[in-house]
């Protein structure tokens, strides 16, 4: 059995030839917070995040094999869309897919949860099939692509997918509005207050001077954020 | 209103209850002797069952016109049990996929009623299965062949139920159906390997 860290090692060599910044990212990210990963009844490592499990504790692969069944994986299978992810866990569901699918896209928020993924089961030989995001990418088509959550990922942060699957489906906003009334109406999005209290709440600003503003951020995105910049890149 | 147990007329002003299910848990106390249970209830002439547990609190006593109930010694019920115990544990075994699929993939509200509604029932038989003991004085503690006792299966089934209620409690939905599907479904299994020799033993 190979060790975490040579796993880990294999998995970013694999991404690092397809996004070398992702897998710089992920290399230096620190352990997640609340995040144990135990070994389930069959042997194979689970997880566990504040207490609540985001695999079987007895068979995650059976589980993932399982998953392959539900009526949004079929229905990609048979309309030949692309799966999104939503949730990565430790990537059982992820790998099943890759059986499947040339092209499957996982919303990983946190680089942490990457790193932790990749420590414990081997994407490396996947890698090709897999695309990663951790915050909205311009020029992605989600035209012919299917969201799939990830039911335990979901619970765990379900206002951000409920974000994402606004913006998959549709929203696009154009025009200007002011500052305020843009806080007003993204008020339950986190982050986006401390991006907006760069600009006066009575100036009119749209997406782009938004987004450009959040692109100039360093820094891991907020919720918020993310949604500003996956608006713009649907507008 | 009219309240009648097995042909012998009660006074409908000394049964208390706001509904049917009060009505009829008042009736068990304080007028059925305590070595009998209702067996037949007739609703307004109609015999009445429950689709769903606690389906009778809906009923409100205003729409009682006219109750009858037959009542049956606790050694007819218990063989009754017997007799259908077999169906009603094929029929939890057949609705545990569908919750564990829902619990593991789906919404996890949907998922906590048809578990609600499956913990009744389950919970009715393992109560059913130590009174028909009681009443039938059966020795739950003999071990039959290589099955072990069914004490043993009743204790550990007791200690997948308490694990359910404290897993639901934590909100921990995977690792329920993991409880369900890998702990529960083989319980429930071995369960039903015992009911011919009980009911072998009863008769």
């Amino acid at each position: 059995m190979p060790s975490a860290y040579s796993l880990l090692e294999r998995n970013l060599e694999a991404l690092a030839g397809k996004d070398l910044s992702l897998a710089g990212m992920i290399r230096l990210a620190d352990p997640p917070a609340k995040a144990l990963v135990v070994p389930s009844q069959k042997g194979l490592p689970t997880l566990i995040v504040n207490g609540v499990s985001l695999h079987s504790r007895f068979d995650p692969e059976a589980e993932a094999q399982a998953w392959l069944d539900s009526e949004e994986v079929q229905a990609a299978m048979n309309q030949g869309l692309k799966p999104v992810v939503f949730g990565l866990g430790l990537g059982y569901h992820v790998l099943a897919l890759t059986n499947f699918f040339k092209e499957v896209v996982v919303i990983e928020l946190e680089a942490a949860f990457i790193r932790l993924a990749f420590s414990h089961l081997d994407f490396s030989a996947a890698m090709s099939n897999l695309e990663f995001l951790t915050r909205p990418e311009p020029g992605i088509d989600w035209s012919r692509t299917l969201l799939m959550p990830h039911a335990p990922s979901v619970r765990l942060k379900r206002d951000v997918f409920n974000s994402w699957v606004s913006l998959i489906k549709s929203g696009r906003r154009t025009g200007r509005e002011t500052a305020a009334q843009l806080k007003a109406d993204l008020r339950n999005l986190p982050g986006l207050g401390s991006v907006l209290s760069g600009f006066e709440p009575g100036s009119t600003l749209g997406l782009p001077d938004l987004a450009l503003a959040i692109r100039k951020r360093q820094g891991p995105l907020s919720e918020g954020e993310i949604y500003v910049l996956l608006m713009q890149e649907l507008a | 209103m009219i309240i009648n147990i097995n042909g012998r007329l009660v006074e409908a002003g000394t049964v208390g209850g706001e509904n049917l299910e009060e009505m009829l848990l008042d009736l068990q106390e304080r007028f059925i002797p305590p070595d009998s249970m209702v067996g037949d209830v007739l609703l307004n002439g109609v015999l009445y069952s429950e689709d769903v547990p606690h389906a009778a609190v809906e009923i409100l006593r205003s729409e009682v016109q006219r109750l009858d109930l037959v009542t049956r010694s606790a050694e007819e019920i218990a063989l009754h049990f017997i007799k259908h115990a077999p169906r009603v544990i094929e029929a939890l075994l057949a609705s545990l996929p569908k919750i564990v699929e829902i619990f593991r993939l789906g919404d996890e509200a949907e998922a906590n009623e048809h578990f609600l509604r499956f913990l009744e029932p389950l919970h009715l038989l393992m109560n059913m299965l130590d009174k028909v003991g009681q009443v039938m004085g059966l020795r739950y503690e003999t071990s039959i062949g290589d099955r072990g006792s069914l004490n043993d299966r009743l204790d550990k089934m007791a200690d997948v139920f308490s694990r359910l209620l404290r897993v639901q409690e934590q909100s921990d939905w995977v690792y329920l159906a993991d409880i369900l599907e890998y702990e529960l479904t083989p319980e429930l299994e071995a369960l039903a390997g015992f009911l011919p020799h009980l009911k072998e033993t009863a008769h």
